[in-house]
């Protein structure tokens, strides 16, 4: 549904320039602002100071990778609970695992279909009990 | 007495000895009337004084030699009952030398004779470590390199050998090898250059057994490169001489080894080096190894202190001080004036004096153990000590615990490290390595120490919980003599697909086991092992080394589980060797390998830790609820949806189990049924209400179902 998710802020990090303008695109459709970094140091840098509300990162990139980045913001108390969602191409069981244990709140593979970014979107943006 | 302890004491027995036993208990049930009635008519005959008739007297020695026979009978049949034979000792030795082999990358044939001796199980048990010690000896330094075989003119393949056999009295191991044999004359120039012997002395394999078992000499890399052997020999001899028995050996230089360890069929299993000591009227033995020292003190120089009592400085600590007899309930002792002798024990680090009356030197000490291994008060059992005077032996564990908790002292001082060094450098009667208690004693009771270990831990075992896990332990354990057969079946006939199959089935089983218990860890760590199997089984990987090596290491570590799991002290442990060297030449696990369950049938197996919880929440009244979801992933792999589900689970309560288990979800086991067993102190309406409605709006569940779960 475009313009859905009016109002949120998105940071998009993937050293691969054509994957990651086709995530903003998608974000963008469905109503977010979109940030972008191309590797985990940069990432921290736009963090440091802009607020998001959901990152999607790529795994395997120069400098910092998606792991490390997850380890990386999970240490930071303000952005213990910022919603992180691993990018890969990877379909491995293990990287996904490794991916949520390492923080991450959920996992898209490459290449990346509009309507699951709408629906992990989604998900990861509810409480399980609605604030009364 | 804590319940481990009764369960590693359990062994199987095979009924026709129990029919046996009770046969024996009958007739001596029989024999004891007879006698009675024997005494009766005597004591008619005294009163009358009547005198005593031939009869009379040939009836009562008929009496004595039956109950001869039916001693000697009884005792004979415990023995038998006691007893095992080696097979389980060969298979593990097989595998050990494989094992040795391999490290060393030296070529070995290994045989082993007179698997059908049977012996003592205690000893079996102690006599694998000298073994294993004596055959990674004859491996490393007595078996020559495959060039250095060539070149001596030997065949490629070394050979190690074990030769089992019973005397009258003892039991033989042999252990020989056709390396280059131990230097003689290395170990002569050595035993010259220490001023042992002199230069024209003659030197035996005794002599030379001797410089190879110092210690301190033996262990350094100078013995080692000379004699080619040396690493640990007086361990080897220790723990030979504290079984009761002898190490002897003979070698021929360039030609090989041969050691004998020679030990007594039965009675080393009760004997006990002790230092035995009089208190007051009493004797008392203290094994050898809990006795830091022996002292004597002036009077004044005893410390008293209004809280603590009597005290003692030693070696820059303060020791408190107890008197024997009134830790052990024999009454105060009396003060005979002069010097105080003291006693110094220590168990795990913990501490204290005892004053005495007299020391005697130390010896070894037949233990006659208390009925069903308890401990009382302090002490394990009794001994025949010399001029058939009695004694007590003590059960130092129980005995530290009594004196610290009669004088109400429970946070005993503890000696700290650099104190137990200083203690046992002065030690002047405890053996730098001591030799262990025997087994068939009374097994030490829990100790403060031990008990406030299990408090920090906070390791916590439901009873029920810790006997159902027995009793698949013992499950487990009948399987393994197949299992080996199978697999030495299989190392010498490695495409023979029966072998295969077997192995394969006894993995299988064993694994359900493991997972039954919650030990799910150990559970992979064999999973993996049938997973190479099942490949080789399939015809998909060849029966290789490797293969080989990881199914010996599965029943290495099987057999490593039970051993610590009877003694109650197992915690579940993968073995990453094997799962490593699995993953090595397994392709990688995709989830649709993998085979289905019937998620609604099966039920949650609960860790011991999240059984726990339950009844805390049980008895805190916090409901606790099964949920059970269908769901469709979509374009997300199913397993994944099913941890992101669990996760919304451990945002409103505690998660105690699911079905799959979260580690196999994890490894791809998931098809879109999930059983999720939770608590949750949240009001149930809208606990229901919320995840029926996220679950379904967000991770694609078609069905979402509740119940309470009592």
């Amino acid at each position: 549904m475009p313009g859905m998710f009016e109002g949120l802020k998105a940071l998009a990090v993937d050293d691969y320039e054509n994957t990651r303008k086709k995530l903003v695109v998608i974000l963008q459709h469905l109503g977010l602002q979109v940030l972008e970094a191309a590797n985990g140091l940069e990432a921290l840098e736009v963090l440091r100071t802009e607020k998001v509300d959901i990152i999607f990162t790529d795994i395997v990139m120069p400098e910092m990778d998606g792991f490390e980045l997850c380890i990386e913001i999970r240490k930071i108390p303000e952005l213990r609970t910022l919603p992180i969602v691993v990018v890969s191409t990877h379909v491995d069981g293990n990287y996904i695992i490794k991916g949520l244990r390492t923080g991450a709140d959920d996992y898209i593979s490459k290449p990346i279909e509009p309507d699951l970014v709408e629906r992990v979107i989604a998900r990861i943006t509810t409480t399980v009990i609605p604030p009364a | 007495m804590t319940e481990k302890h009764s369960q590693a004491e359990n062994m199987l027995v095979k009924l026709t000895n129990l029919d046996q036993l009770l046969t024996l208990a009958g007739e001596v049930i029989i024999t004891y009337t007879n006698l009675d009635l024997t005494y009766k008519h005597l004591q008619q005959l005294y009163d009358k004084k009547t005198p005593v008739s031939r009869e009379t007297v040939d009836g009562a020695k008929d009496l004595a030699s039956t109950s001869a026979i039916i001693s000697s009978n009884l005792h004979h049949l415990v023995q038998a009952i006691r007893t095992v034979d080696l097979t389980d000792l060969s298979f593990r030795t097989r595998r050990l030398v494989r094992d040795i082999a391999r490290k060393t990358g030296k070529r070995v044939r290994f045989e082993f004779e007179g698997e059908s001796t049977t012996v003592d199980k205690t000893i079996v048990e102690k006599l694998y470590d000298p073994i294993s010690h004596q055959l990674r000896n004859a491996i490393d330094h007595g078996i020559e390199d495959t060039l250095g075989r060539q070149r001596a003119g030997k065949p490629e393949e070394g050979v190690v050998s074990i030769r089992a056999s019973n005397s009258e009295n003892e039991t033989f191991i042999e252990i020989e090898d056709d390396g280059k044999g131990v230097d003689i004359q290395a170990l002569r120039q050595k035993a010259i250059t220490l001023g042992i012997i002199k230069h024209e002395d003659p030197f035996t394999d005794d002599d030379a057994l001797e410089i190879m078992c110092m210690p301190g000499i033996s262990t350094t890399a100078s013995v080692s490169e000379v004699s080619g052997r040396g690493v640990g020999m007086d361990v080897v001899r220790e723990q030979i001489t504290g079984m009761g028995g002898i190490l002897t050996f003979h070698s021929t230089p360039g030609k090989g080894s041969l050691f004998t360890f020679r030990v007594p069929l039965i009675s080393a299993v009760n004997i006990l080096d002790a230092l035995v000591v009089r208190s007051g009227n009493f004797f008392f033995a203290f094994p050898i190894n809990s006795v830091v020292t022996t002292i004597s003190v002036e009077r004044k120089d005893l410390h008293t202190s209004m809280q603590k009592g009597e005290m003692i400085q030693y070696l820059g600590h303060l020791l408190p001080l107890y008197s024997l007899n009134e830790v052990i309930d024999r009454g105060p002792l009396a003060d005979t004036g002069g010097l105080v002798q003291v006693l110094v024990v220590e168990h795990k680090g913990f501490t204290i004096a005892l004053k005495i009356s007299e020391f005697f030197s130390p010896q070894k000490l037949v233990i006659i153990p208390f009925n069903g291994a308890l401990t009382v008060n302090g002490l394990s059992g009794t001994t025949i000590l010399g001029g058939r005077k009695l004694g007590f032996i003590i059960d130092v564990p129980s005995l530290i615990d009594r004196a610290t908790g009669k004088r109400g002292v429970r946070g005993l001082r503890k000696t700290s490290e650099s104190a137990k060094k200083d203690l046992s450098a002065v030690s002047s009667v405890a053996p730098a390595a001591a030799s262990q208690v025997p087994g068939g004693g009374a097994p030490p009771a829990s100790t403060v120490a031990e008990s406030l270990a299990l408090d920090d831990t906070g390791v916590i075992r439901p009873g029920d919980a810790a006997a159902a896990t027995q009793e698949f332990i013992v499950e487990i354990e009948k399987l393994l003599p197949s299992l080996n057969e199978a697999l030495f079946a299989l190392e010498s006939d490695p495409n023979h697909i029966e072998h295969i199959n077997k192995a394969f089935r006894m993995y299988h089983t064993i694994k359900g086991n493991f997972i039954m218990i919650g030990f799910s860890k150990g559970g992979a760590t064999i999973h993996s092992v049938e997973s190479v199997l099942d490949r080789v089984r399939g015809g998909k990987m060849p029966m290789s080394a490797e293969v080989m090596d990881i199914l010996m290491d599965g029943v290495a570590y099987i057999e490593e589980v039970v051993r610590i799991s009877k003694a109650g002290q197992w915690t579940d442990q993968p073995s990453t060797a094997i799962l490593e060297a699995s993953a090595k030449i397994l392709p990688e696990e995709k989830p649709q390998f993998r085979r289905e369950t019937d998620v609604t049938a099966e039920a949650v197996q609960l860790s011991h830790e999240a059984w726990f919880r339950a009844n805390k929440y049980k008895k805190e009244m916090t409901p606790s609820y099964m949920a059970y979801i269908e769901f469709d992933a979509g374009k997300q792999p199913a397993f994944l949806v099913a941890c992101l589900i669990y996760k919304r689970f451990t945002e409103i309560g505690d998660v105690l189990g699911t079905v799959p288990p979260l580690e196999d979800i994890e490894k791809g086991y998931m098809y879109g049924k999930l059983k999720v067993l939770f608590a949750s102190p949240v009001e149930p309406g809208l606990l229901e209400e919320s995840l029926v409605r996220i679950l379904t709006r967000h991770y694609g569940a078609q069905a979402v179902k509740f119940s309470r779960f009592e």
